[in-house]
């Protein structure tokens, strides 16, 4: 079925002009929340079609759907011309290669590349075809790599491509590339490109995703803009700059609607300061500065390091270098017990991960940092954390019947009023926040941003980490920029908005 | 939402203690009445059972026993394990008993050897907290390592007696009941207060029931699972030494599967695999429930062949009860 030197062929088009897949009116709910809405595109067979858009604007549901890992609620996915079903789509023509590898780190690489379908002679693997084939793959697209070797031996860009090399060999028409650079370094994004190209020029169409401007502006022949779930746009790739594409992903009302108060903060001591703090292998030489009574987010797109660097502020992933002072006075002891003593708090950016107990009573929930607060001679006073519990219950309007519901019971919204409780227990002087809202309705969203915003009016710091790039605009007094495990810049005042933001995020400057 | 429905139609919910466990053992009083029925069950169908002698010998058993569970128990509570309890039972009696046949004076002697059980304990501890390896495999290694130390003593020893005073030990009397019955009434009072009040044991069941959560609310969770790993080798060390007293001589087949005997004791006691609970008085029941099943089946005549058969049964039985009651999530 192989012959030597020939690229693996896509299958000839019924109609050249039929676009290979063509997305009409589709929408996807989770829930209350409209993940995508009505969204209708066409990609052309044998191009690179980009998809692009903020965190939460609908890619990946896209992605699964034109996958067919999920289904769409209401309208329809066609493949060349013919109306297609989810089980067609995942079975046959499509294969997808997921942001996250989804190699076997202890197998060869030619193992890797025929996972599943290895070539057999009279029952067993012909193993020397394998190797023959795999080596003829590799060869074509210019990877340099023996096919003998194992996986986990090779670099996160050439596992990448191994992994993208199986999906060429399965022969599917369309090729979907979520992130595929997240995890690689430059010269490794480069050879992604380079294979990119050529396996267009072999008939391939590839469905490309990715927050970095620069490569879609690089490769894509249409770029889709997807924004809040909507379909925005599809733009031919000609003659665009980033500041067009960053325009249309944000939309046009660019303006803040309310610009913070900042004048009282300038004057204020600092709460907290991180000077040259890194983190190897996740973030770089962080400096930033807080002052009590102020709001400071930090925005990073994937793989900017914004995450790590919030852990290791709070001493989860000690940093590896760096130093860190809280009200004037440098921190030795940087772990979350030795931070808390001193007065900082923390939310983490998944409750259920870390943050609550589930089946533990709301009362255990708060009262868990500050036990000892509350004890006498190692005796817990249960009177106090009754209490506590009772007026985080009326402070934070948590809907549970008393201290004694247990957060399983409860909507996201509450779980999430009980993580800040337990956060803020301890009267911290400088707070780090993680996606504050992440997962709670509109209703409790707006409870939360008073919340934050009551504890800054009474002089707390606060470090808001978010990747809901609105919430921030209308939350904070300025925004850290964080990309490729560095900070980009900083935006503040007037010139805070969300363009501004993603230059800083996803551009090249 | 159905949910805050749900919740608003009970208001009168009754009021549960703010701290109480959640699983099948927590609920003592059926795990006491269960225990009770078998004891019936005994007392009315075999006459030698239920005299004088047999139960105090029974409860002696088990008060020696309880001893090595207490610290066992709280490092379950964690969802840590400690299968090196029976090794470390086993190498701190025998090296009490060695170091008195070498003439050592009984406190020195027992001093050294908790102090070397203390040992055991930190090692395991702390390669649990300082690289995070998994304790259900490190203490099997622990428990082997051990185990092999304190053959070469009993080896060494030769079936040799102990001094005389040391042999009496176990047998001190404080007010008419032997010693560790006494100790036993007394621990399970101690841990009754313990599980109710101390911010200690609050701060163990929340780094059972999310490790990650107590991290984030600064609850020392290195420190305080090194201490419980500390705590289980020497209570299981104290335990050993009034066992090494008891049988007079030094023998290898010491505490030999002690560690199932209590994993299935804490187990039935309200302890879970899963972690985030465990109940001292309820691995105390657990294990006077073992004594008398297996007490039990001495009276009727079953092969002492049987009892590890019993044993592994039980074992299973309450490992699959506890996996199904504490499947989560899913």
């Amino acid at each position: 079925m192989s012959v030597a030197g020939t690229l693996p062929q896509s299958r000839t088009a019924t109609a050249a002009t039929q676009p290979i897949l063509s997305l009409s009116r589709v929408s996807k709910s989770y829930g209350a929340v409209k993940a995508l809405r009505e969204v209708s595109f066409d990609v052309a067979r044998g191009e690179v079609h980009a998809i692009l858009g903020e965190n939460g604007a609908g890619k990946s549901t896209t992605l699964k759907i034109i996958h067919g890992e999920i289904e769409p609620d209401e309208g329809e996915v066609r493949l060349s011309g013919r109306p297609s079903s989810a089980h067609e789509r995942t079975e046959g023509d499509i294969a997808m290669v997921h942001q996250e590898l989804a190699v076997f780190a202890n197998m060869s690489v030619a193992e890797n590349i025929f996972v599943g379908r290895m070539p057999r002679r009279g029952g067993r693997i012909d193993f020397s075809r394998m190797h023959r084939r795999a080596a003829e793959l590799l060869e074509l697209f210019g990877v340099q790599v023996d096919t003998h070797e194992i996986l986990g031996q090779l670099t996160p860009g050439q596992q990448q491509i191994v992994e993208i090399l199986r999906a060429v060999e399965s022969d599917a028409s369309l090729l979907i590339l979520d992130e595929p650079t997240s995890g690689l370094n430059n010269r490794e994004a480069e050879t992604l490109m380079a294979l990119i190209k050529r396996l267009r020029d072999s008939g391939h169409t590839i469905l490309y995703v990715s927050h970095r401007l620069p490569e879609v502006l690089e490769i894509a022949d249409h770029i889709t803009v997807l924004r809040d779930g909507q379909f925005v746009e599809t733009l031919r790739n000609e003659g665009l700059g980033e500041d067009d594409l960053i325009r249309r992903m944000v939309g046009r009302d660019l303006g803040r609607v309310v610009v913070p108060d900042v004048s009282a903060v300038g004057a204020a001591p600092v709460a907290l300061a991180v000077a040259g703090m890194s983190l190897s292998g996740a973030f770089e030489d962080v400096t930033l500065e807080l002052r009590k009574g102020e709001i400071v987010g930090v925005f990073g797109l994937e793989g900017s390091g914004a995450e790590q660097f919030s852990q290791a502020l709070f001493g989860i992933v000690p940093p590896t270098s760096g130093s860190l002072s809280l009200l004037g006075k440098p921190v030795r002891d940087v772990s979350p017990a030795g931070l808390m003593r001193r007065g900082m708090g923390y939310l983490n950016g998944n409750r259920k991960e870390a943050g609550l107990y589930m089946d533990r009573t709301i009362a255990d929930n708060v009262s868990a940092p500050v036990l000892d607060r509350f004890s006498r001679l190692g005796l817990v006073d249960a009177g106090k954390v009754d209490e506590l519990a009772r007026a985080d219950i009326r402070r934070f309007a948590i809907r549970v019947p008393g201290p004694e519901g247990r957060p399983r019971e409860l909507s996201g919204g509450n779980q999430q009023k009980v993580a800040i409780s337990a956060c803020l227990a301890n009267a911290p002087e400088v707070v780090v926040l993680n996606e504050p809202t992440r997962g709670v309705d509109v209703g409790a969203k707006a409870e939360l941003h008073d919340v934050v915003r009551k504890e800054a009016a009474d002089g707390k710091a606060m470090l808001v980490f978010s990747s809901d790039l609105p919430e921030l605009l209308r939350l904070v007094h300025r925004i850290v920029v964080m990309r490729s495990r560095r900070v980009a810049g900083e935006v503040a005042g007037a010139a805070m908005n969300e363009a501004a933001v993603m230059a800083l995020a996803a551009g090249n400057r | 939402m159905t949910v805050t429905q749900r919740l608003d139609d009970t208001p009168a919910r009754k009021r549960k203690p703010l701290f109480a466990g959640n699983g099948f053992g927590s609920n003592i009083l059926a795990l006491a009445l269960v225990t009770l029925a078998i004891f019936a069950f005994l007392a009315l169908t075999r006459q030698n059972f239920a005299t004088w002698q047999n139960l105090n010998s029974i409860l002696f058993g088990v008060s020696i026993e309880f001893l090595a569970i207490v610290g066992f128990t709280y490092v379950m509570v964690m969802r840590e394990i400690d299968l090196s309890v029976g090794s470390v039972f086993a190498f701190t009696g025998t090296l009490t008993g060695a170091l008195l046949v070498g003439g050592w004076g009984f406190w020195p002697a027992a001093g050294v050897a908790l102090l070397a059980a203390a040992a055991i304990g930190f090692v395991n501890g702390f390669l649990v907290v300082r690289f995070n390896i998994n304790s259900l495999m490190l203490t099997i290694g622990s428990m082997l390592l051990v185990r092999g130390l304190s053959n070469v003593l009993a080896n060494d020893l030769g079936g040799q007696t102990y001094p005389r005073a040391f042999r009496s030990f176990a047998r001190t009397n404080l007010f008419d009941v032997r010693v560790t019955i006494v100790a036993m009434v007394v621990l399970v009072l101690l841990a009754w207060g313990f599980q109710r009040r101390a911010a200690l044991y609050r701060k163990m069941c929340f780094i059972g029931e999310n490790v990650k959560s107590a991290t984030v609310h600064g609850i020392r969770v290195g420190t305080i699972k090194i201490l419980a790993f500390v705590a289980s080798a020497m209570t299981a060390g104290v335990a050993g030494i009034f066992t090494a007293s008891r049988i007079t001589h030094a023998d290898v087949r010491m505490g030999l599967g002690l560690e199932f005997v209590m994993v299935t004791a804490a187990i039935i006691g309200g302890a879970s695999l899963y972690g985030g609970k465990g109940d001292l008085r309820g691995s105390a029941l657990g294990l006077l429930l073992l004594a008398l099943v297996l007490n039990g089946m001495i009276m009727y005549d079953i092969e002492p062949v049987f009892q590890q058969f019993v044993i592994g049964a039980l074992l299973i039985a309450t490992v699959a009860f506890d996996t199904v009651l504490n499947r989560r999530g899913q």
